[in-house]
């Protein structure tokens, strides 16, 4: 892990290994906001090819081994692949944290409740 | 000459945010029946957590990441969910703890049922969480904790035999008609409340609530290496304080009003005034960090967006969570259980707590992927792992001594 930034994945790129460098690790959007940590990667694997990483699976893992890890597609939070700018000591994305649709615990938790009480929307820094 | 106010106020908020309801209630409690003999534990712990808090502050200011993502990251999803689980509990005991303590304190200054002042206590801290700006909060708490200094100058103004005090702290053995297993379980107990995990949790994350960088490292390490042993002092003047007085007649510390007792004694009113709104500034600045840090474990652990400096609408999760565990102290503590108990258990269960974080923090701190060229020097590796060794002896004899001695009854 000498080189700091990744070659793009579909040349020839530096080697990492998925269960020390990518899973579990913290993903930050461009700014460094958290948003969620690696859940799992999915893999695309033509019959006449390499296989290749497609999107990065996303989640607080809170839940998901509890309530088991087979969740419906369209709640299980992906990014693309090709979102991602940076692998280093976090996964850093190069989209903003506001376009990748918010979970809707706490979609509803933003809306319905937080931003309910008076200050909600001013930093206390 | 503004660096030099920005040492001088960093050091004296160490001083006055290093002492909380663990460290005031364990060591008044060691110094009534052990006299000095246990100051051996204090200086063992306070170079623990000088030793923890400058690789944490390390780690956060030059990688960026915060203590539970890296558990999360290094032993995996099941084993940190344990480990927060461990933490989380812990740290919750101690917030209820600190609440409690805030309530006592408050009771001997104003003489109102603690468990009225409970709930108005609880919305204060977390109007606090929710508006005020982080060093802000940081630094009202630790300089009016500086007024605990009260237990120093009581303890001088008593006037006690120095040479007496000097031979029970070098003696290190447990005073007659005390068994040494009690005395092992006082020590671990003071171990505990001197290496406290949320103290680790909330510096780090402070780091970045405060947007540390490589330039600031300096000055944290000033901050924890200066400031940390003189708050180590302010527990050993507390315990002297209990020895001096206490000891001698016989007192057995049960309550905050016996911790005081001391200073009544040799200051009178003012000084009881003093070091009571002292132990107020002390406890509530601890409440906050513990509140603060329940939130900061688990939304790092999640990958949540978390922070004060954050706009609360952009980490919901973390507010919700703060607020919760405020709430839910809250109401352990209406059901008028005795916040010197919980106190008492949260220093010795913070002693088994301790490795979970410790280790992956030390692991870290040896990594130049996180810490670049500043990976730990050969000297500090040497302490960490000599800490490493007595942090897992304290947190297998916790449990067992907790249960032998009947809590040291």
């Amino acid at each position: 892990m000498t080189d700091d930034h990744p070659l793009h994945p579909t040349r020839d790129g530096r080697l990492v290994d998925a269960n020390i460098h990518l899973l579990d690790r913290a993903v930050l959007d461009r700014d460094g906001v958290p948003v969620l940590a690696v859940d799992d990667v999915e893999l695309d694997w033509p019959d006449d090819g390499p296989v290749r990483v497609t999107r990065l699976v996303l989640g607080s893992g809170l839940t998901s081994r509890f309530f088991g890890a087979h969740q419906p597609g369209h709640v299980r939070l992906s990014v693309p692949w090709s979102d991602v700018t940076d692998l280093g000591d976090a996964v850093h994305l190069g989209v903003d944290r506001d376009s990748i649709d918010a979970t809707w615990f706490e979609r509803w938790l933003r809306d319905r409740v937080i931003g309910r009480i008076p200050g909600s929307r001013h930093a206390s820094g | 000459m503004k660096k030099y106010w920005g040492v001088a106020l960093g050091i004296l908020t160490a001083i006055g945010g290093f002492v909380d309801i663990g460290d005031l209630v364990t060591n008044a409690v060691v110094g009534s029946r052990f006299g000095m003999s246990l100051a051996w534990v204090v200086a063992v712990g306070v170079g623990g957590i000088c030793v923890f808090a400058s690789m944490a502050g390390r780690v956060t200011a030059l990688g960026g990441r915060a203590t539970f993502e890296i558990i999360r990251e290094r032993l995996g999803p099941r084993a940190a969910l344990a480990n927060l689980i461990g933490s989380f509990a812990m740290t919750f005991l101690t917030l209820a703890a600190e609440i409690g303590g805030v309530a006592l304190a408050l009771q001997l200054l104003i003489g109102i049922d603690p468990r009225l002042l409970v709930i108005p206590v609880g919305a204060a801290l977390w109007l606090v969480v929710w508006r005020v700006r982080f060093t802000v909060m940081e630094n009202v708490a630790g300089f009016l904790g500086l007024l605990l200094v009260a237990f120093a100058v009581a303890l001088v103004v008593l006037g006690p035999d120095w040479s007496e005090l000097g031979r029970q702290a070098v003696g290190a053995a447990p005073s007659t008609g005390e068994s040494s297993l009690t005395y092992a379980y006082y020590a671990v107990a003071l171990f505990g409340a001197a290496m406290t995990p949320y103290e680790v949790f909330f510096f780090s994350s402070g780091a970045t609530e405060e947007r540390w960088d490589e330039r600031d490292l300096g000055l944290s390490r000033l901050n924890v290496l200066i400031g940390f042993p003189l708050g180590g002092l302010l527990s050993l003047a507390i315990a002297g304080c209990a020895a001096v007085v206490l000891l001698p007649a016989g007192i057995e510390v049960a309550n905050l009003s016996q911790v005081v007792l001391p200073v009544a004694t040799a200051l009178g009113v003012a000084g009881l005034v003093a070091v009571t709104l002292g132990i107020v500034a002390a406890t509530a600045g601890a409440a906050l960090e513990t509140g603060l840090s329940c939130g900061y474990a688990l939304a790092q652990y999640a990958g949540w967006p978390w922070g004060k400096r954050l706009r609360p609408v952009h980490a919901p999760q973390f507010h919700l969570t703060v607020a919760g565990v405020i709430l839910a102290a809250v109401l352990v503590l209406l059901t008028g259980v005795d916040p010197v108990l919980v106190t008492e258990f949260s220093v010795v269960f913070s002693a088994v707590a301790l490795p979970l974080t410790y280790l992956p923090i030390l692991v870290v701190a040896n990594d130049p992927q996180y810490v670049g060229e500043h990976v730990n020097g050969p000297v500090l590796n040497a302490f960490a792992l000599v800490y490493l060794a007595i942090i897992a002896v304290a947190a297998v004899a916790a449990i067992p001594l907790l249960v032998l001695t009947r809590m040291g009854a």
